[in-house]
């Protein structure tokens, strides 16, 4: 088959020329081509992409609520919520990662990085004089994980902290 | 891993990787390449840098040969079954022990492709008919990576088959062990040191195409090599000049008012003959090359040649290379960069990506001749190259050889064939008979 109007060959499967629309011409190709078709899709079925990360949601939110919280906290029985939700956040993730292992090294990773931010709102605490023992416990829960974690796979969680924070 | 600064020379230095058996088969992480940041970090969930190479065998694929050759193949290449992960500081790519699976083709290409939350190797093999393809995430390999790896699995598959295969060329044996030099980033192995610089965004005629991202428009033009290298002849241009200088002629033909920026086809070169490296991951540089027409309507084919020819060969002098890379380098190992938060160095790399994307009109990859061993190229008709869209840029051309047969791949994400029609109709006015395929026909 060819297109006489884009002088091209095509395979003799095709009725229309695909570069410019017109029905083809069956005049024998110039080139001694073979067809490799490809599968009849023209529309793309739905990408093989999970679905947003639900605990990535959850967390947004929970770290939304952190704040408010710490901002409306006048007392300690306030700010504990704010490690509570936290906690509630750390140990969401650790229990999904339960079915993984290399997903469990990473929730460990995870945990640290809850300190990281309950470190943070200790000095936000500090600074705006709110009273912060709720954080100070959830910070030492985690630590509590996490060491506990790297004293029961010891090589694969230093590989992991040394992947995740190689700079 | 793979750092330059080794007190070594870099040449010795390259041998004694090239001896060395590749550390990846025993760790379970690799950072990734330098120029892989800029993939990793400027990904979005539904679009990823994707390319597709593949190859077009004489007969139907057997699937369970296939799988088969596959999984010895993909042992031999460490490096590439990886997937990505994010870090705190920067991306990392974290080895995966699970097979890599060979599917029937079922879908248009350059579907997104899960990266981090997958067992798979960030990449897609697939088969349909004689066709076997392999869809590469940018950030793991190059186009001549792939080719490499590809290559070894079409080679494989036929030592399945009973072929006995002396020279591998461009494909690796399966059976020889993964060496340091082909898994390490080659990008640090080659710098020096130097200054880093900002990119600049250079003036550009750009073309916003009404795009659909749902939506990958494959045409493949077949051409015969000699005759391409024919009609190139008499303007004294490269293959690459050439296709090029076609591309800028039809966007000024297409263009509906007279062009006054400088219309720049961007050109992957492949570095690794250059410095001598045998490399599985990336190790290619973009180069760009142009014309400016001034708003002139009478611009010759002619006057394009003359405008393009040595333009690419200046740029791609080794130290006009060694420049640019170590210039990448050192923005890499900036101890203020290094630690900033990789969500903030996104931000600015995205920035970054996409004032490069905007630097020029178009893509041309030329990947060149796909070199099979003697006992399995007559089984394969041909080879196929072809670039996924990006945000920016929704039409993307590339090319790639066996034997005396050219596949020129044109993908798009819109239904408008006019850039397709107004390349391939030069080229057959020129005198270079094509054979026209498309995933998108009746």
């Amino acid at each position: 088959m060819r297109c006489m109007q884009c002088d091209v060959d095509l395979p003799d499967s095709y009725h229309v020329c695909p570069l410019c629309g017109e029905a083809v011409s069956d005049t024998p190709n110039q080139l001694p081509i073979e067809e490799a078709p490809y599968p009849d899709v023209t529309q793309s079925v739905e990408a093989d992409v999970p679905a947003a990360y639900p605990n990535k949601h959850v967390l947004r939110v929970i770290a939304v609520l952190c704040a408010v919280f710490l901002l409306i906290g006048q007392s300690t029985l306030w700010t504990l919520f704010t490690p509570i939700l936290l906690g509630l956040c750390a140990l969401f993730y650790f229990v999904c990662a339960l079915f993984e292992k290399g997903k469990l090294l990473r929730s460990g990773v995870c945990l640290l990085s809850t300190v990281a931010v309950a470190l943070v709102l200790q000095v936000f605490g500090l600074l705006l004089r709110l009273p912060m023992l709720g954080i100070s416990l959830a910070a030492a829960g985690c630590i509590a994980v996490f060491v506990l974690l790297c004293l029961l796979f010891p090589a694969r969680m230093r590989a992991q902290l040394q992947a995740t924070f190689h700079a | 891993m793979g750092k330059a600064s080794s007190a070594l020379p870099q040449d010795d230095r390259k041998t004694m990787l090239a001896s060395q058996p590749s550390p990846l088969i025993t760790s379970r992480w690799f950072p990734i390449d330098n120029a892989s940041n800029l993939y990793a970090l400027a990904r979005r969930r539904r679009w990823n840098r994707v390319f597709r190479v593949a190859a077009v065998l004489d007969e139907p694929i057997d699937s369970d040969l296939m799988q088969q050759a596959l999984t010895d193949a993909a042992k031999r290449f460490p490096s590439l079954c990886a997937k990505l992960r994010d870090g705190f500081f920067w991306c990392y790519l974290e080895r995966t022990d699970e097979t890599p699976m060979l599917k029937e083709e079922d879908a248009l290409p350059f579907r997104p492709m899960p990266l981090t939350r997958t067992n798979q190797p960030n990449f897609r093999v697939q088969y349909y008919g004689c066709r076997i393809s392999l869809e590469m995430f940018h950030a793991i390999a190059d186009a001549p990576g792939s080719f490499q790896f590809l290559a070894s699995i079409i080679t494989r598959y036929y030592e399945l088959k009973g072929a006995e295969v002396a020279d591998y060329k461009a494909a690796f044996n399966c059976a020889d062990s993964p060496t340091a030099l082909e898994t390490t980033d080659p990008y640090f192995e080659t710098a020096v040191d130097c200054k880093a610089r900002n990119p600049k965004q250079l003036e550009t005629y750009y073309l916003r195409e009404p795009s659909n991202k749902r939506y990958a428009r494959v045409t493949h033009g077949v051409m015969h090599v000699s005759d391409l290298k024919a009609a190139a002849k008499p303007y004294g241009v490269t293959i690459t000049e050439y296709l090029s200088a076609v591309i800028i002629k039809s966007y000024l033909d297409r263009a509906a008012s007279p062009v006054t920026k400088p219309i720049r086809v961007s050109i992957p070169v492949n570095l690794r003959r250059r410095f001598d490296i045998v490399s599985a991951r990336n190790f290619v540089y973009m180069f760009d090359i142009g014309f400016d027409p001034k708003g002139r309507t009478d611009v010759t084919f002619e006057e394009i040649c003359n405008a393009l020819k040595g333009q690419l060969q200046k740029k791609t002098e080794k130290e006009n290379i060694l420049a640019e890379i170590s210039a990448n380098v050192s923005a890499q190992k900036n101890p203020l960069s290094r630690r900033v938060p990789q969500p903030l160095k996104r931000l600015v790399l995205k920035n970054n990506y996409k004032k490069s994307q905007l630097s020029f009109t178009t893509f041309l990859s030329n990947y060149g001749v796909l070199e099979l061993p003697d006992s399995v190229a007559p089984h394969v008709r041909r080879a196929e190259f072809v670039l996924g869209d990006t945000p920016y840029q929704p039409l993307g051309f590339a090319c790639a050889s066996i034997g005396d047969v050219l596949t020129l791949s044109v993908n798009a994400n819109t239904p408008d064939m006019t850039m397709a029609r107004l390349v391939f109709r030069f080229l057959t006015a020129a005198g270079v008979p094509v054979y026209i395929e498309s995933n998108f026909h009746e």
